[in-house]
């Protein structure tokens, strides 16, 4: 699975790059069963460490745990709905250990995002 | 204006003009070009978005200053004191900063530091071509992913400087004292860095073939070895990810060695955070030294590989067959995760062998901190002087 970024290096004039919320090309399934007994293709428009934001032509969800299925990772993320509308859906989740890991290995945006959380500094060993 | 034509007074030696003084002056997206402000006084200056094209700032205090994406080509910062100043993505084409001040300044307010510590000087995506920083003083300055083409940084005192991702093509740097400073992923082509301490540097990722490195201390750095010799389309893979690990995923590629043969190469001291091995040939290769950092070798063939001296944080090996492998002197630890604000999220990423065979794999004298060794096979496994603690599922 590739992913490209359309997130904006020099988009402020400040001294930090935006990295909290990062554009992707992601596609995944959403179900509000952990079944996937019925589920819709989403697509994943923005990511960030904690949360998503998704969308496509879903259903109208009101509340409740939203899981989500990023295609080729082979997780299913349990995320907590924060709200719908025109932007989409919003999701926020806590990711464990081999859900960071996979989504690491099989995406290149969050990759990128966690390679940057964890250290800015660039030591020489 | 009244306050810069009275300053201009003083510059020529007229009488009653009055050196311009001014604490927090805010002149963001105002125009300056061509205009002498030579000699003011103006700590914590706001010029971000401004256009000052060969303006004279020469001698001047903009110390905590921010130019901010600012146009400064042909500026003259000579001999100003500009620590502390923030110049993102600022054009400095052709602009002459010789012997200017540019270490870390304490008090500054546009980092929004608040933690009372020095901040660095910011040159990070800055455009140098051309520009002459003879001479000045470039201690801990940040000239990350800067463009720097034909630049002049002879003589510099550069300790610590970070340049990762700096394209120096054409540039001089002899004589410069760059003792740790980090060139990671940098361009050096035809480069001048004769007679440069570059002691203790971090050179990951940088060919250094076509650079100028008469009587170069490289003591201590931590170099590509043998890059040139690296077979042309591993060398490509390399280059693209060093881009994509210093633009943080905003430009080139995540190095995804799938189906690549990388039996017995020597990958010494390469930067490959993040890199996919997975589907890779990796029978004895050579990642001595590497960052590895949240590198993917599941399921992977790493006979006799060695890893002498590697950062391992968050790096993956489930199901890797690790027969006869080495990580003596290596460091595999968890990888913490921070957020945008730098603070601890409580989310980490361990190093994996869930599933791995270690059988003869020798870890002498590694530090292994919280890794997991679940389902792995450990027959004559070696861990003599290996610090472990809080791993789990090592047997015996």
């Amino acid at each position: 699975m590739t992913a490209k970024t359309t997130k904006s290096m020099t988009s402020l004039p400040g001294n930090r790059r935006e990295f909290s919320r990062r554009a992707s090309s992601l596609s995944a399934l959403i179900s509000l069963t952990p079944e996937f007994s019925e589920s819709w293709p989403a697509n994943i428009a923005d990511i960030s460490l904690i949360g998503m934001r998704l969308t496509g032509t879903l259903p109208q969800i009101d509340g409740g745990p939203v899981f989500v299925r990023p295609d080729g990772t082979g997780i299913t993320i349990a995320g907590d709905f924060i709200s719908q509308g025109e932007g989409g859906l919003r999701l926020k989740f806590d990711l464990d250990t081999v859900q960071l890991a996979q989504l690491v290995a099989c995406s290149d945006v969050y990759a990128s995002l966690i390679l940057e959380t964890i250290s800015d500094d660039y030591p020489p060993r | 204006m009244a306050a810069i034509k009275s300053h201009h007074t003083y510059l020529s030696g007229r009488p009653g003009g009055l050196r311009l003084k001014n604490d927090e002056l805010d002149v963001s997206h105002c125009r300056f070009d061509y205009m002498s402000l030579s000699q003011a006084v103006l700590p914590c200056a706001e010029f971000s978005e401004s256009s000052c094209v060969r303006s004279d700032f020469s001698e001047a205090d903009l110390y905590g200053s921010n130019f901010a994406w600012a146009k400064l080509e042909g500026a003259i910062f000579t001999k100003t004191d500009l620590r502390g100043a923030n110049f993102v993505m600022a054009d400095l084409t052709g602009a002459s900063m010789q012997n200017a001040d540019l270490r870390p300044g304490q008090i500054v307010r546009w980092s929004g530091n608040t933690s009372g510590g020095p901040v660095s000087t910011n040159l990070d995506s800055a455009n140098l071509n051309d520009a002459d920083l003879r001479g000045a003083d470039l201690q801990d300055a940040n000239l990350k992913n800067v463009r720097a083409i034909g630049t002049m940084f002879a003589d510099d005192d550069m300790y610590a400087t970070n340049l990762a991702g700096a394209i120096l093509n054409g540039a001089d740097l002899s004589g410069s004292k760059m003792r740790g400073a980090v060139l990671a992923g940098a361009s050096v082509k035809g480069t001048n860095l004769s007679n440069c301490d570059l002691s203790g540097a971090n050179l990951r990722n940088v060919d250094l073939s076509k650079a100028t490195l008469h009587n170069t201390n490289l003591d201590g750095a931590i170099t590509l070895e043998n890059g040139a010799d690296l077979p042309d389309d591993i060398a490509e893979v390399i280059r693209l990810h060093s881009q994509w690990i210093i633009s943080d995923g905003e430009v080139g590629e995540r190095a995804n060695f799938d189906g690549m043969d990388l039996r017995n190469i020597a990958l010494t001291g390469c930067d490959l955070r993040g890199a996919l091995f997975t589907g890779a040939q990796l029978e004895g290769t050579q990642f001595n030294q590497c960052e590895l950092m949240l590198a993917n070798f599941s399921g992977t063939d790493l006979v006799r590989a060695s890893f002498l001296g590697a950062t391992l944080r968050g790096t993956i090996f489930v199901n890797a067959n690790l027969v006869d492998a080495k990580f003596l002197g290596a460091r595999l630890e968890v990888a913490e995760i921070f957020n945008a604000q730098q603070q601890r999220t409580g989310k980490s990423i361990p190093v994996m062998f869930n599933g791995a065979v270690l059988q003869g794999t020798d870890f002498s004298r590694a530090t292994i901190s919280g890794a997991i060794f679940t389902d792995s096979v450990q027959f004559g496994t070696i861990w003599n002087h290996a610090k472990i603690e809080n791993c789990t599922g090592i047997v015996g």
